[in-house]
């Protein structure tokens, strides 16, 4: 009897779990019903190849969140980093792609560290830290650039971000597929697995009680922030590889898509929840609400009050779904409370 | 003292609050045990006990913070079937904690009418509020401008302006809880003016202080209170402070203790005249083999000594060493790694992460020594956490079970394994068993005995007199900030460290 209750009681903790899966498939087979040839493969491979990139931007996010604080100056950071070595990028430049992606990555990441002190040493609120930077780094990007914008990536790069690999009927399997691939695979593996990885998610569910276990607080939160800078940095590449031009006026509001992809996908914003997967998942819902929507011809006007409502939804429903796993856990350990002391005497 | 009432006067004196045996209890404690007192008016009625004596628990059924189990409650002739915040201020009930409840960023005056400002059609009555602020301040006599802001008066001037807020809502009943422990000297002859003052007025008052002397000064009758139960009331000039003394401290439970010495060895940690932000000149030892206690009241410095020696404040000056090495100062994380843990004061903010399992708490201190180049090394992770979950009985289905969903005594548990695994030379228990049942308790006791046999040092602050006596093999006693006094195994009793505790040179007699 204890075993059934054990059995059904981890089935129902792994549904909680797929939660954000299930909205996925209810929305898919919504448009999927009423859109026009929605669920055609070359549709399918558009939604997937920008769901890539709102995870990339969405992991960005995550590793804030999860320390408990947020970034604001993703969209900010992936257009200075980028027009700072636009000219590098150029064609003419012909500069060896391996550099110039080292380059942009690491102007992010020098970002991020500002970001990062700012939280740590100045004791800023996350939230006005980076809200500043949001500011400062796109006044220097438009300061940098003057009016104009690079324009004519370097063919080796934009083949990162537009390269199709193969197809398979309509669907094409594409270069930013398979990058995002790697780099959530390699992201969820990093950010679960290392040690530095779990003292972000120990830190930010409890900063005294990480403080007090001997985690040195500070730096695992400048981390994250560097961690954060640097991924903006790739996300920048990506996109301006993508509209083969960089533009001091990239991404103005991609912060806020980043917070979205990272809510919708579980995260939760007191930190120390929150997966890769999760936001994976929050990207490709996203996607395929942005793409139905158009397919639908709804004005986008109404989109964006849509994605709020989406939002709100999804922060209620995570809500829920945590409490009910708090509450399936609890009722584990009630009921296992009254057989301990038989279990006890077994011992 | 008081002019307008004799004390122990034989002529009826009206009582503003009858206590009529009240039973409380909490899961797994009976906090009061048909516990009874008067409150007459006009006197300050004191209530001494050590901590977890059910003071402050009788206290909240006046303030209606809790409802008695059994026993009944009387307020001005009138019995209180159910009593609640809002009836208890109704009734003129005010609490002045320790902790001060003014809003620091508002005037003095904007905090007197704090929730009940004055208006004159939609306006607030900014002229008509300062008029009379300035009455009750005057009352008082404190020269204060009513639009002073509270953050730019001192702790003591604060305590008058909780005390103006009563009389603004005309309370006739007051309970001042350990009102002097933040207070300067100076400070409390002011605050004993003003008792004094309201004294005449008729307010009845209960006033909880650990200083006894000071009792003394102010009090008109005693309640010693011990276990949750009442164990005498007493005109404060029938009981001297020997007797009393005597009183607070009760039984000694030295048997329930597993506790033998072992023998003591090399020094493990040495602190020599450190200076904190509430420690001043503090030196004391700790050898391997051996578990030292630290004693002394609330506040007397002893948490802040500990999470200095871990690294979570800082000092001053003077040196804190571990094994002839110097400990680098405001580090916990060196502190772990050089062997140094703390098993803070609340577990449920400081010791545990709620919202993660069992296994991620045990391991997070010692996640690099764990893992494989920095990477988790799972397999080796669960099996040792495993193996804790059995060797330490903690009751749970699974290591990953949610650190918020178990017992008191289970949580405490896992926070030690936590620093079991970190491989410690010296445990900082700060009130390892506070607030935890009796059986999970004794299991405690035989862990640490554990540990010091295997040569680990432990630095035991506890408020528990049996359990610091039971225990520890020396003990210091600390007393605002510093070291009173310290004590062998052999010599040390329940009377000397109180003794010590209240700063109170031995008078020539020994109890127990």
């Amino acid at each position: 009897m204890k075993n059934s209750f054990v059995v059904k009681d981890s089935i129902k903790t792994a549904a909680y779990n797929l939660s954000t899966l299930w909205i996925l498939l209810a929305i898919t087979v919504f448009f999927g019903i009423f859109g026009n040839n929605f669920l055609k493969g070359g549709n399918i491979s558009n939604i997937i190849n920008q769901a890539g990139f709102l995870a990339i931007i969405g992991v960005s996010q995550l590793v804030v969140i999860l320390t408990g604080g947020i970034n604001l100056s993703i969209g900010s950071c992936m257009a200075l980093s980028t027009v700072l070595l636009g000219p590098l990028m150029l064609a003419k430049a012909e500069m060896p792609f391996a550099l110039i992606f080292v380059m942009v990555v690491v102007c992010g990441g020098l970002i991020g560290i500002i970001n990062g002190f700012m939280v740590t040493l100045l004791n800023i609120p996350a939230f006005l830290a980076t809200f500043a930077t949001m500011y400062v780094a796109r006044g220097a990007a438009w300061l940098y650039i003057g009016k104009g914008v690079y324009y004519g990536i370097n063919e080796n790069i934009r083949f990162f971000a537009t390269g199709v690999l193969f197809r398979i009927g309509t669907f094409r399997v594409t270069m930013p597929m398979v990058l995002a691939a790697v780099f959530l695979a390699g992201m969820a593996f990093f950010i679960t697995k290392s040690n530095i990885g779990r003292k972000i998610y120990f830190t930010g569910s409890n900063p005294e009680a990480a403080r007090f276990s001997g985690i040195p607080t500070q730096r695992i939160v400048i981390f994250a922030h560097i961690l954060s800078g640097l991924i903006s940095g790739f996300a920048g590449i990506m996109y301006v590889a993508r509209i083969n031009a960089a533009d001091a006026n990239l991404g103005v509001t991609y912060h806020f898509d980043a917070i979205s992809v990272a809510l919708i996908g579980g995260a939760i914003m007191s930190g120390g929840s929150g997966s890769i997967w999760g936001v994976a998942a929050g990207a490709v819902i996203i996607s395929v609400i942005q793409s139905g929507m158009n397919n639908m011809q709804v004005p986008t006007e109404l989109q964006t009050a849509f994605l709020g409502v989406l939002i709100i939804v999804a922060v209620c429903f995570n809500t829920f779904l945590q409490k009910k796993k708090i509450q399936n856990t609890e009722r584990h350990i009630t009921d296992l409370a009254g057989k301990t002391v038989k279990g006890g005497a077994q011992a | 003292m008081g002019k307008s009432f004799e004390k122990g006067a034989s002529f009826k004196v009206a009582n503003l609050v009858e206590f009529k045996n009240i039973t409380k209890r909490f899961p797994g404690v009976v906090a009061l045990n048909n516990a009874s007192a008067t409150l007459r008016e006009g006197e300050v009625h004191v209530l001494v006990g050590e901590n977890g004596a059910g003071k402050s628990t009788l206290m909240k059924i006046l303030s209606g913070a809790y409802t008695p189990d059994a026993g009944g409650l009387v307020v001005g002739g009138r019995a209180i079937e159910k009593n609640s915040p809002a009836l208890a201020a109704e009734l003129g009930i005010s609490m002045i904690y320790q902790e001060l409840n003014l809003i620091p960023e508002l005037s003095v005056m904007q905090n007197l009418f704090l929730g009940h400002e004055k208006q004159k059609l939609f306006f607030t009555d900014n002229r008509g509020m300062y008029g009379e602020a300035k009455k009750y301040l005057e009352m008082l006599n404190l020269n204060i401008d009513p639009k002073t802001q509270v953050k730019n008066i001192g702790a003591g001037t604060q305590q008058m302006v909780e005390i103006a807020k009563a009389l603004s809502k005309d309370s006739r009943i007051l309970v001042l809880d350990e009102p002097t422990s933040s207070l300067a000297d100076s400070e409390i002859k002011e605050l004993f003016r003003i008792i004094k003052l309201l004294r005449d007025r008729g307010v009845g008052m209960f006033y909880i202080s650990h200083r006894l002397e000071e009792l003394y000064e102010i009090g008109d009758r005693v309640t010693v209170m011990r276990d949750g139960s009442v164990i005498g009331t007493y005109g404060i000039n029938e009981i001297g402070m020997d007797k009393m003394i005597e009183q607070i401290a009760g039984r000694a439970i030295r048997s329930l203790f597993p506790h033998a010495r072992k023998e003591a060895r090399e020094t493990v940690l040495e602190v020599k005249n450190c200076h904190g932000d509430r420690f001043r000149d503090v030196s004391l030892k700790v050898r391997s083999g051996e578990i030292v206690g630290l004693s002394g009241l609330i506040g007397s410095g002893r948490t802040e000594l500990a999470r200095a020696i871990f690294g979570i404040d800082p000092y001053y000056c003077g040196e804190i060493l571990l094994n002839g090495k110097k400990v680098p100062a405001k580090n916990p994380q060196k502190s772990v790694a050089r062997g140094i843990g703390l098993l803070p004061e609340d577990r449920k903010v400081q010791g545990l992460s709620l919202l993660k399992g069992i296994r991620e708490n045990m391991v997070v201190t010692s996640l690099d020594r764990l893992g494989r180049r920095g990477f988790t090394n799972m397999a080796r992770e669960k099996n040792l956490c495993a193996g804790y979950v059995r060797s330490l009985s903690i009751a749970t289905p699974s290591i990953e079970k949610l650190a918020g969903f178990l017992s008191g005594g289970t949580q405490q548990k896992v926070v030690i394994a936590k620093w079991l695994i970190a491989d410690l030379k010296l445990f900082i228990f700060d009130e390892p068993t506070r607030g935890i049942d009796v059986g999970a308790k004794s299991e405690i006791y035989r862990l640490m005995d554990g540990l010091v046999g295997k040569g680990a040092a432990i630095l035991m602050i506890s408020s528990d007199l049996p359990e610091i006596l039971g225990m520890s093999d020396r003990i210091y006693v600390m007393a605002e900030g510093r070291i009173r006094g310290e004590l062998d195994r052999g010599e040390a009793t329940q009377t000397k460290i109180l003794q010590y505790a209240y700063r109170q040179e031995s008078t020539g007699g020994v109890y127990e």
